[in-house]
């Protein structure tokens, strides 16, 4: 009780400080102390359960793990007997700010629902940073997010990686140095969206009316950016002209560079394996498939070709393209050596994201699927930070990486087991012991309810 | 063989092998060792008994004679527990919610409401059923979703054995819509949701004298206000709350379930007083609407603590019908005793809480004799993620452990076995 007093005590004294390397403005440092974890069960997110280990955060990166680490003068030093030690969770498909809280008019930014080709789109630029969700979010554990375009084009537009901080702008929650991406759509929703009759394809005469057709624009985009790119790219050669900018086409060129990263929206393995085919033809790859509801079928072909799928535990059925899910889906992508991730798409989810990983993960063992607690950590953590390429910088607990960390107060696969402290940085952004650190939204402040428990 | 004919065989042989399967059951089971959760007054009991003879619990208890003939089934280390009861979805009325054909949990024919049954559309071969069964979930109230009026009709109570006759109960309650949807199918205001809702009553209580068969909604009313089936109502503000609460007053007999309640913990002690109970989503805790403002994980316990009776079901996690998360009731319960609600009340919130607030108590959502025999064991903790029920008796009957979902799991599970996939049946 002591410890936990002193602990608050530390954490009441506001300090502002210059911020990590990573942040782009500065925002108020909550804790500056070194924090020193001792005693707990740590998952470092690369694979590997620890007993009884230490971890210090200090500086905002993690700066020791393992037995018997010495306090430097000044840390707070937190018992973790019984509890347990993860990375921050990483969350690689999220439309928080985008899609915020209420779900009201006015508020709606996930689609922009004015076209099937909107590669110029910037979700950033919707983000409402005052979203209430954020702090739902932080409180369950999640450290970072992608925020992406809507699944209701084609070419969706560029997502966006955030720290899940307290924060006035959007530039303060920026993941600076995060892989750009590109959201894009297979399937049923880009064609209903555009046909919106319930779901009868061609109502308006509109492309695509069908999953084909979603294919030919497809085609027809590539290769337009190809032309776009060797236009410039032959330009520059000669110091001619360059070609009108045109920021559809600047987007997939960045693609075909590989600048940026293409997120897609993929649910059938036959699709999945139709988009992995015309990639390699027009020279690019398909970072992840989001929503990989069949990634179970071809596990062995997302394995090959070293492309990334992000799926739910047990979400299936709401559409044909969806009918086929299983709760094996992520264990049987881990059996094949393959990069399995959880994503929560919902702002309830995200909240919950251990939970779901331990279906997961329950769901393969008790499938005779072997996979280990530490393994299945990595679907939460190192697996979208590769996908997101900030796996340098956080998504595990190695020395010298961001201190995102967050201390269970048991085993996180329970569903008894809460966030009882998250760390961003080194700074606290949830504190469940400490009614002063609850988040309330801009949104939320001064209605009923505002400081609650939540 | 012609193309009818082995349709026909095949259709058969389908229609057949459940009732081969349950033919072998022995007529009496031993359940025996386990941790038995009776859900009853005997609490819990640490290496009980649970006897079913022909479909029915015989006995419970700790020192209980086994009768001779008796298949027994060591639970050793498990739990034995009543059935789930899956408090809301609707299971058996949707198989994929963008595919027309397969919704029946919607009339849009605005010449009834109240009296529209969901009973009929039932689909005992829904291949979600199972998956529900595979969880636990051995009943399950299923409800309509409003379309044109703010009465969305009867609900039901299935079974998940995916029998013929799986309907259990036609008419175990009548839903109604009562907040932000309630106003808006009233033409757009609150205040005409009530005048609109005290016509229906007076005029289906004026019907009474002389009723006319085709009006159904008028006799689904009557019901209500002579207290035979509860009335399901969906709000969240507190304040829609206190006016449902100070309208039933004027119908001692009616019986109000709330549905959704987000903002129940701030009239807890009101719900209570009027003797209403609460069907709650332990997970809902964001203002998605400006209704739903002071939604907070801690609303089961406040309520449980107020002594409302609670019962616990994912209410909408993605969508307004929701046939698919019908086997999430014990994690959802679980995640309210991860916010304070003591394991046995959240335990009782999905199993003899729903069945007392639908009136299927004396036969079900709990393990006491006499009552039918959906006994569940398990391998662990039932509201513990990763725990399964390893035993799924219906009424007796052992249920098999399949679903479609694990049949694609087996077809799918070795990749390198060179057997086309079609032909791995």
């Amino acid at each position: 009780m002591t410890v936990r007093f002193a602990a608050c005590l530390a954490m009441l004294m506001m300090v502002f400080r210059a911020l990590p390397a990573d942040a782009g403005t500065p925002r108020p440092d909550i804790t500056a102390a070194d924090v020193l974890i001792r005693n707990a069960t740590v998952l470092d997110g690369l694979g590997g359960e620890h007993q009884a280990f230490d971890v210090l955060l200090s500086g905002g990166k993690v700066a020791a793990i393992g037995r018997a680490v010495p306090a430097p003068a000044g840390a707070v030093v937190i018992d973790g007997t019984g509890k347990w030690i993860t990375p921050g969770i990483i969350d690689v498909h999220s439309h928080m700010g985008n899609g915020a809280v209420p779900e009201v008019f006015g508020m709606e930014s996930v689609g922009e629902f004015s076209g099937t080709v909107k590669a110029e789109v910037w979700a950033e630029n919707g983000i409402v940073v005052q979203d209430p969700a954020f702090g739902r979010a932080a409180a369950g554990g999640v450290t970072t997010v992608q925020i992406l375009p809507g699944s209701g084009n084609l070419f969706g537009g560029r997502s966006v990686v955030l720290k899940v901080v307290p924060a006035r702008t959007v530039q303060d929650m920026r993941f600076d140095g995060a892989a750009d991406g590109l959201k894009m759509a297979c399937g049923e929703i880009p064609t209903y969206s555009y046909n919106p009759n319930p779901h009868v394809y061609g109502t308006l005469g509109k492309a695509p009316a069908t999953r084909a057709g979603n294919f030919a624009i497809y085609r027809e985009m590539w290769t337009k950016a190809q032309g776009y790119a060797n236009a410039v790219k032959e330009a520059k050669a000669k110091g001619t002209k360059p070609p009108e900018r045109n920021l559809q086409l600047e987007t997939l060129a960045d693609v075909l560079d590989g600048s940026i990263r293409v997120h897609m929206h993929c649910h059938r393995a036959d699709e999945m394996a139709m988009v992995m085919e015309m990639a390699k033809t027009f020279g690019y790859r398909v970072t992840a498939f989001h929503h990989a509801i069949e990634a179970y079928k071809i596990a062995d072909i997302l394995k090959s070709e070293g492309v990334c799928a992000a799926m739910w535990s047990d979400w299936w059925g709401y559409n044909m393209e969806s009918y086929d899910g299983i709760p094996q889906n992520m264990g049987l992508v881990e059996q094949a050596g393959g990069c399995a991730m959880i994503h929560s798409d919902h702002s309830t989810s995200i909240q919950h994201l251990n939970q779901e990983a331990a279906k997961a993960w329950s769901s393969a063992v008790n499938s005779g699927i072997p996979v280990t607690k530490g393994q299945a950590w990595r679907w939460l953590s190192s697996n979208p930070a590769k996908a997101l390429g900030i796996e340098d910088r956080t998504g595990s607990l190695a020395p010298g990486l961001n201190a995102d960390v967050v201390l269970w107060d048991k085993d996180p696969f329970s569903i008894y087991a809460r966030a009882e402290k998250v760390f961003v940085d080194g700074n606290l952004t949830f504190d469940r012991d400490n009614a002063e650190l609850r988040w309330v939204s801009d949104f939320e402040l001064g209605q009923t309810g505002a400081g609650d428990e939540k | 063989m012609s193309g009818m004919r082995f349709f026909l065989t095949i259709f058969c042989a389908a229609l057949l092998f459940p009732v081969s399967a349950r033919a072998d059951q022995p007529d009496v089971l031993a359940i025996t060792g386990g941790r038995v959760i009776t859900g009853s007054a005997a609490g819990v009991i640490e290496g009980g008994t649970v006897i079913v003879r022909k479909g029915r619990i015989e006995a419970v208890g700790r020192d209980i004679a086994i009768p001779a003939g008796a298949r027994i089934v060591d639970a050793k280390g498990g739990f034995v527990t009543a059935g789930l009861i899956s408090p809301w979805s609707q299971l058996g009325l949707v198989e994929v919610e963008t595919v027309g054909e397969t919704l029946d949990m919607t009339a849009g024919n605005p010449s009834f409401s109240a009296g529209f049954e969901v009973a009929p559309g039932v689909n005992p071969a829904s291949t979600i059923i199972p998956t529900a069964r595979l969880a636990g979930v051995t009943r399950a109230v299923i409800f309509p979703v409003a379309g044109t009026s703010i009465f969305a009709g009867t609900a039901a109570i299935i079974g998940t054995d995916g029998a013929d006759d799986s309907v259990f109960d036609a008419r175990s309650a009548i839903f109604i819509e009562l907040g932000a949807r309630g106003a808006e199918l009233s033409g757009g205001a609150r205040g005409a949701t009530w005048v609109a809702l005290r016509r229906l009553f007076r005029a289906a209580l004026a019907g009474e004298k002389k009723p006319d068969p085709d009006d159904i909604d008028g006799a689904a009313i009557r019901a209500l206000v002579a207290g035979d089936l509860p009335m399901v109502a969906h709000v969240e503000r507190a304040a829609d709350i206190r006016q449902l609460i100070a309208f039933a007053r004027a119908y001692p007999k009616l019986r109000v379930i709330l549905f959704g309640a987000s903002e129940g913990w701030m009239v807890a002690s009101e719900i209570a007083a009027a003797g209403m109970a609460a069907i709650v989503d332990s997970y809902a805790n964001l203002p998605f609407a400006f209704e739903t403002m002071g939604a907070t994980q801690q609303n089961a316990r406040r309520l449980a603590d107020a002594g409302v009776t609670i019962a616990i079901a994912p209410l909408n996690r993605f969508s307004a019908a929701q046939p698919h998360d019908a086997r999430l009731v014990a994690q959802y319960a679980g995640n309210a005793v991860a916010n304070g609600l003591n394991w046995a009340q959240a335990f009782d919130a999905v199993t003899i809480n729903p069945a007392r607030m639908f009136g299927i108590d004396r036969s079900l959502g709990s393990l006491e004799p006499g009552k039918i025999a959906d006994v569940l064991v398990w391998n662990a903790d039932p509201l513990e993620i990763g725990s399964a029920p390893v035993m799924v008796l219906i009424a007796g009957r052992e249920m098999p452990l399949k679903s479609r979902q694990t049949e694609l799991f087996e077809r799918y599970r070795n990749l390198g076995n060179p057997k086309p996939f079609q032909f791995r049946n």
